[in-house]
């Protein structure tokens, strides 16, 4: 656990209640369901629902660009993002002369990533282990340069960063060889202090946390514990002696580690951290514990074990190869059915980052990490070691109106350093929209696949037509009349606030 | 592998054949699952209720959560006890800087500005308050004293059941009030919007600078829009009555902000300026029936005495600082602030001078015209089951005490069962 706990430690996670509760929540989401909230019927769709889940939103022309790969297309690009070149956005980071050392710059250079990718399902599995294997700023810090040092002297470890380089590197990798990494990951050792974790005196947050959090959970899916507090202990004796040496990178110490027999989950051996993480991987919850949160992350919460059991005998069948995993999941049915169109909460990253794309920004995103922090996300230091809790709790009266007030402040920049303004009315001429009506439907089909009730596409309708500014037939459109800096741009800002736009 | 048998629940080729699901997120899924075809009332949001007739009605409780597990033995130190000083060699604080309560505890050095609270009677110390069958995981020890359920099972939180039916039957926007940007899962409530605030001054809704004209049409088209959102649909009570909350609380708080001038000066850091926000919510009037601030940190794993003493520096000055402010300006009378964490630690240090998860830890209940002192019976260090303690007091009699005694709400109701309450609101208030 952090010793941060910087804020409200809020994860509603383990509020179990019973099956029955569980399941007539479930039937009633998807059951009262109107007729705008139909399962995914076209193409068109269930590619722009993909990118909204294995990535971070589109532009007009990203989506395009998918659809006609097909969704099966789209998947394969998707995931083997390896094969994409994404030298563009390097460049365009590289320009920007950010200083990875300062926190600010630090949030932005990753907000700025998941913006200008071509390989979205990287970044988006990088935020996955992050808020997965969690460790934050908060406790690891940031060591600064010294401010006499020589532009050619070497800088200073920089943790947090490493870490998110090892995440990125194994994004997709086994989930047996992350476990093994992460645990020597020097981030990881300071934020749950193995690095304290010595023969004859352990120190059991990395094995608690490792059990509880990272890859089994308290209770297996008929109830029962996972794990005792026995196996905690034992299992902390198993990591004494890894820590860090005096360059700060992962060393083992064999003097501290202590090699007397322990018993885990029923096993006796003389076992060390490696042993530990390969008995994990045997316990029959780690595959349905990872097949869950990563059904979580891109799908929908509470799925049930007929869904998951594709994604677990994956798992099973693999040795845990996530990328054969997420791969099932974007294969899935379920994963494009009713139960999954818009039953995620868009964290605010997503949602920063799905209004960037949306509206083709060009920016540095100067203060877009201020904004994400006050939607109750600093990336690089989630809240506590149980990351983001997500879904509703993104959710309060703070953090929407922070919402709905960087919507404004971006959808109203016309004059701007760090951002361009979005080019609303060239998105019009563009697509020839000439009458209110066509302007709303394109808008709502662009940002919300067109799926909202008639009642909020009138209600659109008629705030475009308020006060009669669309021009007489025959009068050409000019990016400053009203009816495009004022009622466009407003309504642009109406989509984008609604309940849906808020939903992936 | 036998142990694992009895979990394994996979056989004939992954043919799923327990149907047992574990359940997490259920909090998060019933606050973004359907029902609110039910209908929302919207009267319920419109005035805070000035005049109450009753003294009950007028009265605030604060919940203070010290999170990450407060260790209670170096916080309320059973100084002359031998267990604990054989135990905490490198974490226990040096005699002649703690603050004796008498011949037995003493409070933790940071804890002055505590002590002289004690030292007036205004302050109680409730002993080894837990629960059975303990967690020793902050989650689950969280969700379990934040739904008031000793399995974490709830749709609900303690906080926004207590404010939502039977403290506030009229119903306004500031019932409960969040200080700091997140809800609490305590305060949160599927369809009962409690504002959480981190600053004031961004407590507003930005309009296009260029159209002023066009403000008011935008944010009406706001609120039909958010109205048409289909109520069985995702998210729906949580997006509608959060979008509704908002509208309903802004123009109040900024009221309450303009006219609230602090009598004291507050310490710089996060928990004081959560304080200071509350007690603008109090002197202004809004109706308060419960506010919640968080200090965070208390996980005390490595290197701990430090740590320790900067939080609870932190705690004792930021709440008499809150103390001296709300008397100053002629509320302390309406107000009880109650301190709680998800647990304390084990009773041996760790070999990092720290001190791993542990159990029982003591609650500090604070108000005037109260009956200080010490409250349930102090654990016993001898008695320990495999390091820890065990508990003396439940947690819900504490809250029983609290919801009855203080708020006049039925706490037999909301808790489900009858909890013995505790005397510390003495003979003045109704038991």
């Amino acid at each position: 656990m952090s010793t941060t706990f910087a804020k409200v430690i809020s994860r509603a996670g383990i509020i179990a209640a019973g099956l029955g509760a569980l399941r007539s929540s479930v039937a009633a989401a998807a059951g009262s369901r109107s007729g705008a909230q139909t399962a995914l019927l076209s193409e068109r769709d269930k590619v722009a629902h993909l990118l909204r889940r294995a990535g971070f939103g589109y532009s007009q022309a990203q989506l395009d660009e998918h659809v006609a790969l097909g969704l099966n297309g789209a998947i394969d690009r998707l995931v083997n993002f390896g094969s994409v070149n994404n030298a563009e956005m390097e460049q365009r980071l590289q320009g920007l002369k950010l200083n990875l050392y300062n926190n600010n710059d630090l949030q932005r250079w990753w907000l700025l990533r998941m913006t200008y990718t071509k390989r979205p399902l990287e970044e988006k599995m990088t935020l996955f282990w992050h808020g997965l294997l969690v460790s934050g700023t908060g406790k690891v810090g940031i060591t600064q340069p010294k401010a006499d040092a020589a532009p050619t002297d070497p800088k200073p470890v920089h943790h947090i960063l490493n870490q998110f380089s090892f995440f990125q590197q194994h994004a997709l990798a086994d989930f047996g060889t992350v476990l093994k990494g992460i645990s020597r990951d020097p981030a990881m050792v300071i934020y749950l202090d193995s690095n304290a974790n010595r023969k004859g005196k352990p120190n059991e947050n990395y094995a608690r946390e490792l059990m509880e959090l990272f890859t089994l959970g308290i209770a297996g899916p008929d109830g029962a514990p996972n794990y005792t507090e026995q196996d905690v202990r034992e299992a902390a004796r198993a990591f004494t002696g890894w820590g860090l040496n005096t360059q700060q990178q992962f060393a083992f110490n064999a003097g501290q580690h202590d090699t007397g027999e322990k018993t885990i989950f029923g096993n006796k051996g003389k076992f060390n951290g490696d042993d530990v993480i390969n008995l994990i991987m045997a316990h029959p919850s780690s595959g349905y514990y990872l097949a869950k949160r990563l059904w979580e992350f891109f799908a929908y919460d509470s799925p049930s074990l007929s869904v998951l059991s594709p994604v677990m005998e994956v798992f099973r069948s693999t040795g845990g190869n996530v990328k054969e995993m997420v791969w099932t999941i974007f294969k899935h049915d379920a994963f494009y059915s009713e139960l999954a169109y818009r039953a995620k909460a868009k964290s605010p990253a997503e949602y920063l980052v799905s209004m960037s794309r949306a509206l083709e920004l060009d920016t540095n995103a100067t203060n877009f990490q201020g904004s994400a922090q006050r939607m109750g996300q600093q990336l690089f230091n989630p809240p506590n070691v149980a990351g983001w809790p997500g879904g509703a709790q993104w959710f309060n009266t703070t953090t929407w109106l922070e919402r709905v007030n960087q919507l404004n402040r971006v959808i109203t920049i016309r004059k701007d350093t760090n951002t361009q303004p979005a080019d609303l009315f060239g998105m019009v001429q563009r697509n020839k929209l000439d009458a209110p009506e066509k302007v709303v439907d394109h808008f709502l089909k662009l940002l919300l696949d067109g799926q909202v009730r008639p009642q909020q596409r009138d209600l659109l309708v008629s705030y475009v037509k308020e006060g009669d500014l669309w021009p007489k037939p025959g009068v050409a459109l000019k990016a400053a009349d009203p009816i495009i800096d004022r009622k466009v741009r407003g309504l642009v800002y109406l989509i984008m606030a609604m309940p849906e736009y808020h939903l992936a | 592998m036998s142990m694992l048998s009895r979990r394994i629940f996979i056989q004939d080729g992954f043919k799923v054949v327990s149907l047992g699901l574990a359940m997490p997120h259920i909090l998060t899924r019933a606050v973004q699952a359907a029902g609110a075809e039910a209908g929302r009332d919207l009267s319920v949001f419109q005035s805070p209720d000035n005049a109450p007739n009753d003294q009950m009605a007028k009265r605030t409780l604060i919940v203070v959560q010290m999170a990450g597990g407060n260790d209670g033995l170096n916080t309320v130190i059973p100084f002359n006890d031998d267990v604990y000083l054989q135990n905490r060699k490198n974490t226990a604080s040096p005699e002649d800087q703690i603050h004796k309560l008498d011949d037995r505890f003493a409070l933790h050095p940071a804890m002055g500005g505590m002590k002289g609270l004690w030292d007036q009677g205004k302050m109680s110390i409730v002993h080894g308050v837990g629960y059975p069958q303990p967690s020793f995981s902050h989650f689950r020890s969280m969700d379990i004293w934040q739904t008031a359920n000793p399995e974490g099972k709830a749709d609900e939180g303690w906080l926004a059941k207590l404010v939502k039916g039977s403290v506030d039957r009229r119903g306004h926007p500031f019932a409960g009030f969040a200080a700091g940007g997140t809800l609490p899962p305590a305060l949160m409530s599927p369809d009962y919007p409690i504002p959480a605030v981190s600053n004031v001054d961004n407590y507003k809704i930005l309009a296009d600078p260029r159209y002023a004209q066009d403000a008011g049409s935008r944010q009406d088209a706001l609120v039909k829009l958010y109205q048409n959102y289909p109520g069985g649909a995702p998210f729906a009570q949580v997006l509608q009555s959060t979008e509704e909350g908002t509208l309903s609380s802004i123009d109040l708080l900024q009221q309450a902000h303009k006219a609230y001038t602090p009598a004291v000066e507050y310490p710089k850091d996060s928990f004081a300026t959560g304080l200071k926000l509350l007690a603008e919510t109090i002197t202004g009037n809004l109706g308060v029936k419960v506010g919640y601030v968080t200090i965070g940190g208390f996980d005390t794993h490595s290197n701990q005495r430090n740590q320790h003493q900067r939080l609870l520096q932190s705690l004792s000055d930021g709440l008499k600082a809150f103390w001296d402010d709300l008397s100053a300006q002629g509320k302390a009378d309406d107000v009880m602030i109650m301190t709680w964490s998800e647990f304390g630690r084990r009773v041996a240090e760790n070999g990092s001078n720290g001190t791993d998860h542990g159990t029982a830890t003591p609650q500090f209940i604070i108000a005037n015209n109260m009956k200080g002192g010490h409250w349930g019976d102090p654990v016993n260090l001898k008695d320990q089951d495999k390091g820890n303690l065990k508990y003396t007091t439940d947690f819900r009699s504490v809250y029983a005490t609290v919801m009855d005694g203080w708020l006049g709400a039925p706490a037999d109701k909301l808790l489900g069962a009858r909890f013995p309450t505790l005397g510390f609101l003495g003979n003045g208030h109704a038991m």
